[in-house]
């Protein structure tokens, strides 16, 4: 959001990995500004075992880039 | 619903000190640094402490470079924001390197005076262990129950012509002139770190790396954004090449690459791995045994093969990371000296699921709940899932950990 104003061409990347059989979220990758910040409650729900329909159940905090963890609705790979 | 609160406030990077408190359970304790003098200069503390926290604080110390390479972009960003510097911004490498000094000898303060206040005589000198429960420093013997090796790795640099004038990661932040030009030889998150501080300080900054892209074991989307979001910021990517050789000239650094480019620089960081700090050690003369890669082999007590000398940390291999080692410490001193809790290791001595963080691009900061393993292995393998650590004792372990703290404040 940021960069909408400041012009820089700086991307952001964030992916969940997600087990088909058991929708739980094995993994999370974020490389962007404050990932640091961001990735160490993701590593909670990933080792409380959580799906990805909890993720989807949680309100995303907003303005913030955090809530696109909570809102990714296209799959990407399978 | 009955709930109980935890709550903390603190400097946001106050370092976890847990472990030294868990020290006043020995009954006599003693800590030796094997380093001497070399850290003490490097990191401006009055005398040297263990390399355990001396390890973090040369993280502590790439948290400070990190964040002054932020202010790079930060500075451009503004614009767009209405704002206007007077003049344009000018980095001053004296500056930040003298008060990382200060801050790092702050830090060495708080643990010397941690050490003393739980009862530890700190030894300043190269020990050398002699039996099962002995250790000579410097000409004195003293005997112990248990001897823990925590020595960490040290730097290795690749076989090459002048290569001994590269750097390491342990000389990088205190180089007397900043480098306008820097080359970093390494794949791995800490020479893609570093060329991003650097990169972001000011400097024309060249990655080299043998493999076709950096970040190997890390998730391929992942390195291949990292790949491009740093090739935007203008850091000097060259993959499937290493160096030749180094020739000191008057100007500078001549590297010549193994394609036959040469490149001048003021300054090359071997960012090419550690090794087991062992040698001199004596354990080889004793037959501890080794894994394959050289490290300290320990069962799930962190036991080696003589089971009073204990290891943990990055000499026994493993992830090397200091959430991890410092998970291992707390892990060891309930194991071995709180025997009233019956407490079992999950997973042995790796803690195979952990938060992997990287001081990547300035802005670009990874973390991936998954290392090594890729999603598609750890999907695949039902094996791996059942070897993560998801022992419910752990996480009571865990818990309870967090309850004494509580009540210790």
């Amino acid at each position: 959001m940021k960069h909408t104003l400041s012009g820089s061409d700086e991307r952001c990347l964030m992916k969940l990995i997600v087990d088909d059989e058991s929708d739980r979220v094995v993994g999370a990758h974020m490389v962007g500004e404050e990932a640091g910040e961001i990735i160490q409650g993701l590593a909670i729900a990933v080792r409380a075992r959580l799906t990805k329909s909890d993720f989807d159940a949680t309100v995303g905090i907003h303005p913030t880039a955090a809530e696109e963890f909570v809102t990714m609705r296209s799959v990407t790979r399978r | 619903m009955i709930a109980t609160t935890f709550s903390k406030e603190s400097d946001s990077g106050e370092l976890r000190l847990r472990p030294v408190r868990h020290r006043r359970r020995f009954r006599r304790r003693a800590c030796c640094e094997n380093r001497g003098g070399k850290w003490s200069a490097r990191g401006g503390g009055r005398r040297s402490l263990s390399w355990r926290y001396l390890r973090q604080c040369r993280l502590r110390a790439e948290e400070l470079y990190s964040y002054a390479a932020h202010f790079h972009d930060a500075f451009e960003d503004s614009a767009g924001f209405g704002w206007t510097l007077p003049q344009a911004p000018s980095f001053d490498w004296a500056t930040l390197r003298d008060n990382k000094v200060a801050e790092i000898a702050r830090l060495n303060g708080i643990y010397g005076r941690l050490l003393d206040n739980a009862g530890v005589t700190l030894i300043n000198g190269r020990a050398k262990v002699l039996d099962a429960h002995s250790v000579e420093i410097d000409g004195e013997r003293i005997s112990a129950e248990k001897i823990l090796v925590a020595v960490g790795g040290w730097p290795w640099v690749p076989p090459f012509e002048g290569s001994e004038l590269a750097i390491s990661s342990n000389q990088v932040f205190d180089l007397e002139r900043f480098p306008e030009r820097f080359l970093v030889l390494g794949g791995g998150y800490i020479a893609v770190e570093f060329a991003s501080i650097f990169n972001g300080l000011g400097s024309e900054t060249h990655l080299i790396y043998r493999g076709d892209l950096f970040l190997r074991g890390f998730d391929q989307q992942v390195r291949e954004f990292t790949r491009d979001e740093m090739g935007k910021k203008g850091v000097n990517l060259h993959f499937e090449v290493n160096i030749e050789r180094i020739r000191q000239l008057d100007s500078g650094l001549e590297v010549t690459l193994t394609n036959g480019e040469q490149l001048e620089v003021d300054a090359v960081l071997a960012a090419t791995g550690r090794r087991p700090h062992l040698e001199g050690l004596g354990l080889d003369t004793l037959g501890v045994t080794l894994n394959d890669d050289g490290t300290l082999k320990v069962n799930e007590r962190f036991e080696t093969s003589i089971p009073s000398i204990l290891a943990i940390g990055d000499v026994t291999g493993g992830p090397e990371l200091t959430p991890v080692a410092l998970a291992e410490a707390m892990h060891l001193v309930a194991h071995h000296f709180r025997r009233s809790s019956g407490w079992q290791h999950p997973g042995g001595a790796r803690l195979r699921r952990h938060c992997h963080r990287s001081l990547l691009p300035p802005q670009y900061r990874y973390r991936g709940a998954l290392r090594r393993s890729s999603a598609r292995a750890l999907c695949g393998d039902p094996g791996l899932q059942r070897r993560l650590p998801t022992n419910e004792a752990h996480s009571l372990r865990q818990r309870r950990a967090l309850s004494d703290e509580a009540d210790r404040r």
